[in-house]
C-alpha cells in the first residue's frame, strides 16, 4: 500500500465479454432502436417520444442513437437503498453485488412437511421475515402471491405484509400505477417522510416490457409515475432463446438491451436523474419442456454480458442468480444456485434477484433453498474478497520464524486470522466419527433443522401508530379491476 | 418408394423437397391419400414419437409441421371434400389484460400442426371477442391462455361468457400459474401445462 511496499487488494473479475464485443453489442442495440424500434400504445408515451425527436409511426416507436446515448448519461450512475429504519445498506454503484430473494412465486413449499401448496398471505409473512434474518441478502422481494387474497387488492396487502415482517428495502412489483402509489405511501410513512426517501430510497419498483420489443399501457404508466416521484425503476424485460428472442447470445442481449434501453429514454425524458436500474431476465426457452429456465447456464452467461454492459454504460444493474429448475432443494437445486451466485458476485451484478426462493422454473418458494443460497452467498462473498497481498498476509518473518519441518499451530497469527476463513454450519467438514456422534445428519436434515430455527426471528414490530395508519391506508385501497 | 422420400424429406425438414416430390407423385398418378397419409401425416406422427422419446425438439417440431403444410397445400385440390376437412376448429388468445403470447403462440403453431383449423385472436382478448369468433367460426374448442396472476379471473369471466352464450365450444385453458384446480374451480373443460399436453387434450375433446 504504498512506495515501499506490495500491498495489493485485487477483486476476482469475471469478464465474459471483452471491450470490442461491448461495443458491437451497443451499435447493435442502437441499431435496433433506430431500424426495428419498439410497440408502445400509451398516448402520453407516444407524445413524449415524439416531441424528444423519436420516428413515432403508429404504434411502432423508432428511437434515434443519439437520444439512447443521452438518456445513459443522464441517468444516475449510483443508487443508494435504505431500509425503512433508515440504514444504508444497498450500494448499487460500479461492479458491487447485493443479493437478495425472488418474486410472486404461486407455490410454497413448506420447510417442516415439505407438501407443496399454493402462496398464500401467511407464507408472504414468514418468507419476509426470514429474508430480515438472513444478513447476506441484504434486500427484500414480495417473494410469492397471495392466494388468499382478493386479486384485486392483493398486491398491495402482500406489500404492506412485507414492509411489516421485513426491514429491509423492498423490490416490488404490481399491477399498475395505482398500486404503486399505494405502496409508496406506506413506505413514505414507514421511512419518516419523503426528504428521507430521496436521501435513500426504501422500495423499488421492477416492472418489465414484454419481449420481444412491446410496451403494456400499465408498464409505461407504472414507469412514468416512477420517474416523476422519484421511486426507483427496474425495467427487466425476460427474452427467452427461441421463444421471444433469437436463439444466439449476442442476438437475445442486445434484444434485451433495447428493451431496457427503451424504458430508461422514455423515464429520462418525464424526469431528467431519475433513479433507473438497467437490466434483464435473459435465458433459454428449453425446447423439450417449452419452460422459461432460471437454471441454463446460459442465463449466467448472459446475465453476465449484460452486467458488463451496465458497468460500461455507468447504469445500476438489476442481476439473477440463486435459482433453479428442481422441484425440490436437491442437489441440481444447489449446482445451479451456486454457480450462478459465484458469476453473478465476480461479473458484477447490482442487485442480485432470485436468491433461493425460486425453484421449479419461477413457480415455488421455499425456505429451505432461501437458507441453502444463503450459505452459498456467503461462500461467496469470502471467494469475492480475493487474496489479500500485504505484509501481515505473506507473513514472511513467520515463516522464516518457523522454519522447515515446524508448524503453525500456535502461533498467535494463526490465531488473529484462522477467523477470516469461512466456516459453514450447513456445509459439514466433519470426521466420520464425528458426524456419527453428531448424529449422522444428512444435508437435508441440517438444513431444515436450521432453516426451521431461523424462521423463529421476526424484526421489532411496528409501532400502533403505523400499524393504525397502515389501517386506515388500506381502507382506502381501490379494488379497481 | 417415393412416398418413403416424402416422408424422409418431412422428417428431414427440406421443404423444397417435399414440394417437389408431391407434386412428382400427384403428376404420377400415385393415389393422393396414400400420400398424405403414409407420406406427410405419417411423417408427423414419428415426429411426434420422437419428441416424446427426447430425441426432437420444439424447433423441429415445428420445423416438420410447416414442411408438411406446404405438402398439403398441394394436395388440398385434389382431396376429397372427407379428406380435406380440418379436424375441427379451435378459437385461440390470450385473455383480457394479458400481453404475454409466446405460449399461445406455441399452442397454437402445434394445434394447426396437429391438422386442425386454428382462429388465433392475439392478445388482450375481450370474451366478448372470444364468444363473438367462436359462434362466428363455430369453433369445437376455445383456448384462453394467461401468465399473469392477475388476469386469471378474466379466464372466469370468459369462460363463463361462453356457457352464457349457449355455446357448444369446449373451453380449455393453461399458462404458467394456471392449473387444474383452477380449470375445474371456473368451470372450464379442460387444461394443459404445455404445448404437446394442449394437442393431445383438443384431440380427446374432440372424441
Amino acid at each position: 500500500m504504498g512506495m515501499t511496499t506490495d500491498a495489493l487488494f485485487f477483486k476476482p473479475r469475471l469478464h465474459v465479454i471483452d471491450a470490442d464485443q461491448i461495443a458491437q453489442i451497443h451499435a447493435a442495440t442502437l441499431d435496433v432502436l433506430e431500424r426495428t424500434g419498439v410497440k408502445i400504445t400509451h398516448p402520453r408515451a407516444l407524445e413524449i417520444l415524439s416531441g424528444a425527436g423519436a420516428r413515432v409511426k403508429g404504434e411502432r416507436v423508432r428511437i434515434p442513437g443519439h437520444l439512447v446515448e443521452a438518456a445513459i448519461r443522464q441517468a444516475p450512475s449510483r443508487l443508494v437503498l435504505a431500509s425503512r429504519t433508515g440504514r444504508r445498506c444497498v450500494f448499487l454503484e460500479r461492479d458491487k453485488s447485493f443479493f437478495g430473494p425472488s418474486l410472486d412465486c404461486v407455490d410454497y413449499l413448506d420447510p417442516q412437511t415439505h407438501v407443496r401448496s399454493r402462496f398464500v398471505s401467511e407464507n408472504v409473512k414468514t418468507t419476509a421475515a426470514l429474508c430480515d434474518a438472513l444478513p447476506n441478502f441484504q434486500w427484500c422481494m414480495t417473494i410469492g402471491m397471495a392466494a388468499d387474497v382478493p386479486a384485486e387488492i392483493a398486491d398491495r396487502v402482500i406489500a404492506r405484509n412485507v414492509m411489516e415482517h421485513c426491514e429491509k428495502p423492498l423490490v416490488f412489483c404490481c399491477k399498475d400505477a395505482n398500486s404503486v402509489r399505494d405502496i409508496y405511501e406506506m413506505a413514505l410513512l414507514l421511512c419518516g417522510g419523503r426528504e428521507n426517501f430521496l436521501q435513500a430510497p426504501t422500495i423499488v419498483q421492477y416492472t418489465e416490457p414484454i419481449s420481444p420489443l412491446v410496451y403494456f399501457d400499465p408498464a409505461v404508466e407504472k414507469l412514468i409515475y416512477c420517474a416523476e416521484q422519484g421511486i426507483p425503476l427496474i425495467n427487466f424485460p425476460a427474452p427467452q432463446c427461441c421463444g421471444s428472442a433469437p436463439a444466439t447470445l449476442a442476438g437475445a442481449i442486445v434484444q434485451a438491451s433495447a428493451e431496457s434501453l427503451s424504458g430508461l429514454v422514455l423515464h429520462q425524458l418525464v424526469a431528467p436523474g431519475a433513479p433507473f436500474i438497467y437490466g434483464a431476465f435473459t435465458t433459454i426457452m428449453d425446447m423439450r419442456s417449452t419452460i422459461f429456465s432460471y437454471g441454463a447456464i446460459e442465463m449466467s452467461l448472459m446475465t453476465a454480458a449484460l452486467a458488463q454492459m451496465a458497468q460500461h454504460y455507468r447504469l445500476p444493474f438489476f442481476g439473477t442468480a440463486g435459482a433453479t429448475d428442481a422441484k425440490f432443494c436437491d442437489a441440481q437445486a444447489g449446482a445451479e444456485a451456486a454457480w450462478q451466485c459465484l458469476a453473478a458476485a465476480a461479473a458484477g451484478s447490482g442487485l442480485v434477484h432470485d436468491c433461493g426462493s425460486w425453484l421449479d422454473h419461477g413457480s415455488l418458494a421455499s425456505p429451505e433453498f432461501m437458507l441453502l443460497v444463503h450459505d452459498i452467498v456467503d461462500a461467496v462473498r469470502h471467494f469475492m474478497e480475493g487474496v489479500e497481498v500485504s505484509e501481515n498476509t505473506l507473513a514472511l518473518d513467520l515463516i522464516h520464524k518457523v522454519g522447515p519441518g515446524g508448524h503453525y499451530l500456535q502461533e498467535d497469527h494463526s490465531l488473529q486470522n484462522f477467523r477470516r476463513i469461512k466456516y459453514s454450519d450447513l456445509f459439514e467438514r466433519m470426521v466420520l466419527a464425528q458426524w456419527e456422534a453428531a448424529g449422522s445428519k444428512r444435508f437435508e436434515q441440517r438444513l431444515q433443522e436450521r432453516t426451521l430455527a431461523r424462521m423463529k426471528h421476526r424484526p421489532a414490530p411496528l409501532s400502533a401508530e403505523q400499524i393504525k395508519e397502515l389501517d386506515r391506508m388500506q381502507k382506502g385501497w381501490k379494488q379497481t379491476p | 418408394m417415393a412416398i418413403q422420400d416424402i416422408y424422409n424429406a418431412v422428417l428431414a425438414f427440406d421443404e423444397g423437397k417435399v414440394k417437389q416430390m408431391t407434386q412428382a407423385e400427384v403428376a404420377a398418378g400415385t393415389d393422393v391419400g396414400a400420400i398424405l397419409n403414409q407420406g406427410l401425416i405419417g411423417a408427423m406422427d414419428t415426429v411426434g414419437e420422437r419428441f416424446s422419446a427426447g430425441d426432437l425438439f420444439v424447433p423441429e417440431i415445428l420445423k416438420a409441421a410447416q414442411v408438411m403444410k406446404a405438402g398439403l397445400e398441394i394436395l388440398k385440390p385434389l382431396l376429397s371434400a372427407g379428406q380435406a376437412q380440418a379436424k375441427g376448429t379451435v378459437v385461440i388468445g390470450t385473455v383480457k389484460g394479458d400481453l404475454h403470447d409466446i405460449g399461445k403462440n406455441l399452442v397454437s403453431m402445434m394445434i394447426g400442426g396437429a391438422g386442425f383449423e386454428v382462429i388465433d385472436l392475439g392478445v388482450d382478448v375481450t370474451s366478448e371477442k372470444f364468444v363473438q369468433a367462436a359462434a362466428e367460426k363455430k369453433a369445437d374448442v376455445i383456448a384462453l391462455s394467461a401468465l399473469l396472476t392477475t388476469t386469471m379471473p378474466a379466464m372466469q369471466t370468459t369462460v363463463t361468457a361462453i356457457k352464457e352464450a349457449g355455446l357448444s365450444s369446449r373451453t380449455i385453458i393453461g399458462g404458467a400459474p394456471v392449473t387444474q384446480g383452477f380449470a375445474d374451480e371456473i368451470g372450464a373443460d379442460g387444461y394443459s401445462p404445455d404445448a404437446p399436453g394442449a394437442v393431445k387434450l383438443v384431440k380427446k375433446l374432440m372424441g
